[in-house]
Formats: structure tokens, C-alpha cells, sequence
């Protein structure tokens, strides 16, 4: 049973070796002063961009940030501010996948942070919510 | 250019018997209707019944193909034949009626597309044919078809009014028209407009191939985003005058009337066959700044730096477009004022001209009252400055703060390529350390700040120092060397950089900072200082007491502070023994270190014991030994401590 498992164990760390899968080892609930301030703020906006998530005028991309993808969905007194929202929320993004890299002392992993993170915002979108599939193309939850 | 109707080729054959009238037209011309492959057949019976096809229909452009009208009551009186309910039937199905005179060709055309919309078409007179386009509630749907290509259609609203065209030896148009709840909007969302109402004035002569026009446009309401900008209100104005031709269409007079913001003032040309703006000015004078920040800038600024400024003065644009792109832009400033309401800077007294042209060298100064940056204020400067397209270059600025000055020498900006970078060198001329500690909301420190700074450099969102800044406080100095910030206007703006202080009198020190008071000297220095969000995360920091003699003395606080940031315990320990009835004692050496990664202080103390480290050495006396016990300690909680200590001490005071 002893040796199966070292067997098991050395299996493993082979297979992440040669899979160059090493990165997944990455910490993505690592906590510095720089992602708290980052999550604190992207969730203080959650509260503005929320409706728009629902009726569809902001959807999340598969490169892990969002995007204003029907405008016409947004008063016109607004559409610059959510223009805004958007760009500031983008900012927040990108800096949370350099920071948690960072963190994890990988700078390198930035892109593969981003596109975990990608997956992982649709995993949690609510229904009805708008998302990019594989393809670019925009899906409804 | 004449009104000719021509009718290219006409055969009416006509039955008696089955009293049947087939018509048979191969075109017809006119400036704004052509027809082709017209046939018809007109049945006299009971009641005259017409009905006629046109293989193609153009009007203003547009075509359609197969058009179908019939007319089931067909009545002649006199010399007028009146079709009383008729139907465009294809392709769409439009009541119709109409009114023509045999003898005067004059014609009148009635179109219902729905209830309570009509649009009159009436053509008279011989010589000089008038047309006139009457319409009441007019959809303005039905327009999307002459909208030109790459324009946000019309989606909503209805047009009320006149247009007459008239046909004489020198053509002429004359429209008066008023627009009710309009909207517009391209596939995109960004550039739309909603609820407007407007009345528009339009006249226009025909010179020779050449139109001279004259419009008005008054906005009466009505919102408008063109991406970024959004214009509401009411009583705004668009005035034009120009010329039109097969070449071109310019605009030699403009002037758009922004109520509350702004006059501006256009000429343009376009070339329609290139479809390019080939020349074109815009100017303002006098702009009131206040206004123009409050209803264009600000609502296009959230999350960024001019979120929420308070503005005032007045300034002058002026824009100069060639071969569709900006090639000059002009802008004069008369006491513009610019400050931030969260109070990061402020600019006060922004007078002079700040000229731009895309390939040629501008010269120019700028004179500036004085402002703030982080609550510290400056002094009176000027800037005088040189432009050529997207580089910048500014000689020699001293700008005065507090006591002292910053001297900025050689600046030289260049956005081309990657991003915009930017450097300089510098000097700080001594700046009273406790002017600037007051003016920052700090402990009022004592020194002077002085600084050379070889070459400060800005490129792909990171601020490299070169050199050295230099530091007189607490009667020693700190140096600060390799400092850089990368992302600056970032949320998470990261610091690093490496600290050396040298003999810094503690009895200063830790009078500023509350500490509880220690008499001598230190030294300390920092390396690899990381702040990300202004907060250390990461640094190797290693404190001693300086060489050399000097009186070394630590408070009972002082020492009861040092204690407790180890933990409970210390403190309370020398409230149990004899030494409780000293204020001071004497001390050989402190130190403490501290090497800081990912929220873990791991620290040290001058000497090594088995219980753990000294942070202060005894000698002297009464003498006395500060031990650390922990090695280990959470960042945020030694700082959590550290506030605490000196909060406390404040209110011992």
C-alpha cells in the first residue's frame, strides 16, 4: 500500500513536470495589500455594473475582462458612464492578474492567471448574463 | 436646370370594344423622379379603374423595382382626372390619391402611410414648375432609405412642414420643417441620439452646376451621445452657409451655439468623390471653463484623474484640420484655474498661449500662478516650452515650493512609437522638511530636503529616479537611490527603491512620532523596499545605534512601546520589579531587524540569546535589556500595534 502510493506520488509529479502544467500550482486566493485594494474596488463597482449584466448591455470575455457588447441596452445619459465603468473595471482586471503573479513570484504566469480567471468569472456569472464562448461569439447564460 | 418630363416612347392602344386603355410608357425624366418600363391599364365601365407598373421607379436616388398603383374610382372632370382612393400597392402598401389637370399638368399627390400622416406632393406651373412636399407627421423611418451610407439611421420621430422646390431658370429649394421626439442610432450604440425636437429653416439657389445653401437649426431639446460626449439641454443653435456641387460640399460659414457652454465658430470643406474632409477650422473664443468642464468634460471623466475638479477662467481653441486629420490646435488661456475637490493638485492662474502643429516647430510660454500638489503648494512659475507633432521639450522651470525649489532642467517629452516617455534632470534646492511635514498632514519633522538628480525617466508606464535624493532630517540624513514607480496612475501604484539613513537624532525622532522618548543616535537602512498602494510588502530593513559617544538614555514608555510590539508580557514585568521608579534609563546599543515577505516581519535584534534576541542592550545606570521573544510576527499586526502605541501615547499628552 506504502509503495503504491510513493508510486501514485511520483507518477503525479512526473506527469506536472512534463505536462509544464507547473503554473496551476499557482495560490489564486493569494492576499497582498495591493489585491485586497483591487477586489475592494472592482467590488464597490459591482453594485453600478450589476444591471447591466443583466439586461445584457456588459458581458464578460473570454479573455477575462469586460465588455460593453449592446450599448443600445443603456440610456443615452449613461452610456458614457458605463463606458467608464467599464475601462476602470478593465484596469482593475489587469492589474489583479499582474498583482496575483506577482505575488506568487511568477510574473510570467500573468496570461495564464487571466485566463483561469476567465473561466472561472463565467463559471460564476449569474443566468441570463452575457459571456464570449471559445469562438468570441456572445452566449446567454 | 428645367423640369422636363420625358417621355421616350408612348403607345396607347385603345379596344372600343372591352373599353380598355393599355398604356405603354418607356421612361419618364425628371431632376428628382425617373420611371422606367411603365405599363398601365385604364378600364372604362360603371366606375374608371386604373392601374399602372413601373419595371423601375428612382426617386432622389433611391429605386425600387416593380412598383404597383391602382386606382379603383378613376373620375374625370372637366379637365381634371381625380383618383380619390388609390393605392401604391408595391412594395408597400401606402393609400394615395391624387389630381391631375390634363391642361396644366399641375398635380396634386396625397400619401397616407398612416393615420394622421400625410405627405402632399404638389407640382404646378408651366415655366417655372413648382414642386411642393407638404407633410404632416411624417415618419421619419421612412427616410432611412436616403440617409447617407456610414450615418446612424433615424429610429424614431415625426417631421412636420414644407418643402418647395422650384424649377426656374435658376433652380430653387426653400424648406421650413419641425422634427418631433426624433431619435437616431448606428449598430453600435455609440453614436445615438433621443427625444429631440428641432425646427430646422433650409434655402438653397442654383448657380451655374452650383448650389449656394443657408440652414438653421434650432435644438429645442433632446439628448445626444456621440461617443464620448453628450450633449443635452435646450436652446442650442446650428447655423450654416455654404455651397454644394458635384465636387464638393463646403461650409464657409458656421456657427453652432452651445447655450451655457460655448460660441463655435466652422468652415469646412468635403471632397465627395474622395469622401474626405480636405480642409476644415474650428474655433471658440472666450470659453467659460467652468461650463465646458461641468456638461463635456466631467461626465466623460469618471475613474479617471479629472473625475471631479472644480475649474473656472476662460480659454480660446482653435483647430485646424487638412486631408481629414488634425494638424494644428491653438489654445489660449486667460486665468484658468484647475483643482481637484479630494485635493491631490490644483493649478491656479494658467495664463498663455499653448500652440500645436502636427509637423512645425511652436515656441511659447506659460505662465502659471502657483498650485498644489498634495496639499503642498507652489509658487509663480514659467514654462516655456517647445512643440513639434508629439514631442515636447521644455528648457529650464524653477518652480518655488515652501521655503525652497525645485529646478527642472531639460525636459523632453516624445509620444511617438511606444507609449509616451518623458525625462529630465533636476535639483532640489533645500525645502524645510518641517514646512513640508506640516503641509503633507505629517509629524512636523525637523531638516532640509535637498536633492541632484542626475536624469528622472518616464517610459512604458514606469518612473525611474537616477541618482540620488538627499534627505537632512533629524539632524542626519536619508538617502533614497534606485527609486522606481511603475504604474504611477494606477490603482496599484508599486514604489521600490533602497534607504539608507545615517545619525539621525532619535530625541527628534521619536518626539515626532510619539513614541516615548529615546536620547541617541542611529543609523538604519532599507533594502529592497517594495510599497505596492503605498504599503510596504516587501523589505530587508536592519536598524543599530550609530558609532561613536554620545549620551544614550531610553524612557520608561519608550521601552514599555518597544516591549509591547514583541507582544503582552515585557511591559508588565518592569511594572512588577524596582524599576518602575525610573523614568529614564541607560542603554549600550539597540537595533532590530526586520526582512519583510508576504506579510511575515521575520526579526532580529542586535546580539543573539537563547531566549531569543536583544533589541536593547543594558548599560549604565539604572541599566536595562529589551529582549525579543517572537521571530516571526504578522506585518499588518506590528503595524496594528505600532498604531496603537502611538495613538496611546497621544492621549497621554
Amino acid at each position: 500500500m506504502r509503495t503504491f502510493n510513493l508510486m501514485r506520488f511520483g507518477w503525479l509529479t512526473l506527469l506536472m513536470l512534463f505536462a509544464g502544467n507547473l503554473w496551476a500550482q499557482a495560490n489564486l486566493e493569494i492576499n497582498t495589500p495591493a489585491i485586497a485594494a483591487l477586489q475592494a474596488s472592482m467590488q464597490k463597482r459591482h453594485t453600478e455594473l450589476a444591471p447591466f449584466y443583466a439586461n445584457g448591455a456588459i458581458g464578460l470575455t473570454r479573455e477575462g475582462y469586460i465588455a460593453l457588447r449592446e450599448a443600445n441596452a443603456v440610456a443615452l445619459p449613461q452610456r458614457q458612464q458605463v463606458n467608464g465603468l467599464v475601462a476602470a473595471d478593465n484596469a482593475d482586471r489587469a492589474a489583479l492578474y499582474r498583482e496575483i503573479a506577482r505575488a506568487n513570484g511568477k510574473p510570467e504566469w500573468e496570461n495564464d492567471i487571466r485566463t483561469t480567471f476567465a473561466q472561472r468569472w463565467i463559471d460564476k456569472a449569474a443566468g441570463g448574463w452575457y459571456f464570449q464562448n471559445n469562438a468570441g461569439a456572445w452566449t446567454r447564460k | 436646370m428645367r423640369f422636363t418630363a420625358l417621355v421616350s416612347g408612348m403607345l396607347l392602344t385603345a379596344c372600343a370594344l372591352a373599353q380598355q386603355i393599355g398604356i405603354s410608357i418607356e421612361r419618364i425624366d425628371s431632376p428628382v423622379l425617373t420611371a422606367s418600363r411603365i405599363s398601365g391599364v385604364l378600364r372604362i365601365a360603371a366606375k374608371t379603374t386604373l392601374e399602372l407598373n413601373a419595371g423601375e421607379v428612382s426617386l432622389a436616388g433611391q429605386t425600387w423595382r416593380n412598383v404597383r398603383i391602382g386606382c379603383p374610382d378613376l373620375r374625370q372632370e372637366r379637365d381634371q382626372l381625380i383618383c380619390a382612393q388609390g393605392a401604391i400597392e408595391s412594395p408597400a402598401n401606402v393609400p394615395l390619391s391624387f389630381r391631375y389637370s390634363t391642361l396644366t399638368k399641375n398635380l396634386d399627390l396625397v400619401l397616407r402611410p398612416a393615420a394622421n400622416e400625410e405627405w402632399r406632393v404638389s407640382m404646378t406651373g408651366t415655366a417655372a414648375r413648382t414642386i411642393a412636399v407638404d407633410i404632416h407627421n411624417g415618419a421619419l423611418a421612412h427616410l432611412k432609405a436616403w440617409w447617407p451610407a456610414g450615418w446612424p439611421k433615424p429610429n424614431a420621430g415625426a417631421v412636420s412642414g414644407k418643402v418647395t422646390f422650384i424649377d426656374d431658370r435658376e433652380a430653387h429649394v426653400q424648406g421650413d420643417l419641425t422634427v418631433a421626439n426624433f431619435g437616431f442610432a448606428d449598430a453600435s450604440g455609440l453614436h445615438a441620439g433621443e427625444r429631440i425636437n428641432a425646427v430646422i429653416a433650409l434655402q438653397a439657389q442654383q448657380r451655374g452646376e452650383q448650389w449656394r445653401w443657408q440652414s438653421r437649426l434650432d435644438w429645442k431639446n433632446g439628448d445626444v451621445f456621440w461617443q464620448p460626449l453628450f450633449i443635452s439641454g435646450s436652446a442650442h443653435s446650428l447655423n450654416l452657409t455654404g455651397t454644394l456641387d458635384p465636387q464638393r460640399i463646403a461650409i464657409e460659414q458656421g456657427r453652432l451655439m452651445l447655450a451655457g457652454i460655448a460660441d463655435i465658430d466652422v468652415t469646412a470643406a468635403y471632397d465627395r468623390t474622395a469622401s474626405k474632409l480636405t480642409v476644415a477650422s474650428v474655433k471658440s473664443n472666450d470659453v467659460d471653463m467652468a461650463a465646458l468642464y461641468t456638461k463635456l468634460i466631467k461626465p466623460t471623466s469618471q475613474g479617471t484623474v479629472l473625475a471631479d475638479l472644480r475649474c473656472d477662467g476662460h480659454a480660446d481653441f482653435a483647430l485646424t484640420i487638412k486631408d481629414g486629420e488634425i494638424v494644428a490646435v491653438d489654445t489660449v488661456f486667460k486665468r484658468v484655474s484647475v483643482e481637484d475637490n479630494s485635493g491631490r493638485f490644483a493649478l491656479f492662474g494658467l495664463d498663455g498661449v499653448l500652440p500645436w502643429h502636427r509637423e512645425d516647430l511652436r515656441t511659447a510660454k506659460l505662465r502659471i500662478a502657483g498650485g498644489e500638489v498634495l496639499r503642498v503648494p507652489f509658487g509663480a512659475l514659467e514654462l516655456p516650452f517647445e512643440t513639434r507633432g508629439l514631442r515636447l521639450r521644455i528648457r529650464d522651470v524653477e518652480i518655488p515650493v515652501l521655503d525652497g525649489r525645485i529646478s527642472i532642467a531639460d525636459f523632453a517629452s516624445s509620444g511617438e512609437g511606444e507609449g509616451w516617455r518623458w525625462r529630465f534632470t533636476g535639483a532640489i534646492k533645500p525645502i524645510s522638511v518641517e514646512l513640508l511635514s506640516t503641509a503633507l498632514g505629517l509629524p512636523a519633522m525637523h531638516g532640509t530636503l535637498s536633492a541632484t538628480i542626475p536624469a528622472v525617466r518616464y517610459a512604458q508606464s514606469t518612473l525611474n529616479v537616477d541618482g540620488a535624493l538627499l534627505f537632512k532630517v533629524f539632524d542626519g540624513t536619508i538617502t533614497m537611490q534606485n527609486l522606481a514607480l511603475e504604474n504611477p496612475l494606477s490603482k496599484v501604484p508599486r514604489l521600490t527603491g533602497d534607504i539608507d539613513m545615517r545619525n539621525l537624532d532619535l530625541d527628534l525622532v521619536t518626539g515626532a512620532f510619539s513614541f516615548g522618548k529615546i536620547t541617541g543616535r542611529i543609523d538604519a537602512e532599507m533594502k529592497s523596499l517594495e510599497l505596492v498602494n503605498w504599503e510596504a510588502v516587501r523589505f530587508d530593513a536592519r536598524l543599530r545605534s550609530s558609532a561613536g559617544e554620545y549620551p544614550k538614555r531610553i524612557s520608561q514608555a519608550a521601552v514599555q512601546n518597544i516591549s509591547a510590539l514583541g507582544g503582552a508580557g515585557a511591559a508588565a514585568a518592569i511594572q512588577r520589579s524596582f524599576l518602575r521608579f525610573f523614568e529614564t534609563f541607560g542603554y549600550a546599543a539597540l537595533g532590530w531587524s526586520c526582512r519583510l515577505e508576504l506579510d511575515v516581519c521575520d526579526m532580529g535584534g542586535i546580539e543573539n540569546v537563547p531566549q531569543g534576541y536583544v533589541i536593547v542592550k543594558g548599560g549604565g545606570i539604572p541599566a536595562i535589556t529589551v529582549l525579543g521573544y517572537n521571530r516571526k510576527v504578522s506585518w499588518r499586526e506590528l503595524l496594528a500595534r505600532l498604531k496603537r502605541v502611538s495613538e496611546g501615547n497621544v492621549i497621554v499628552k
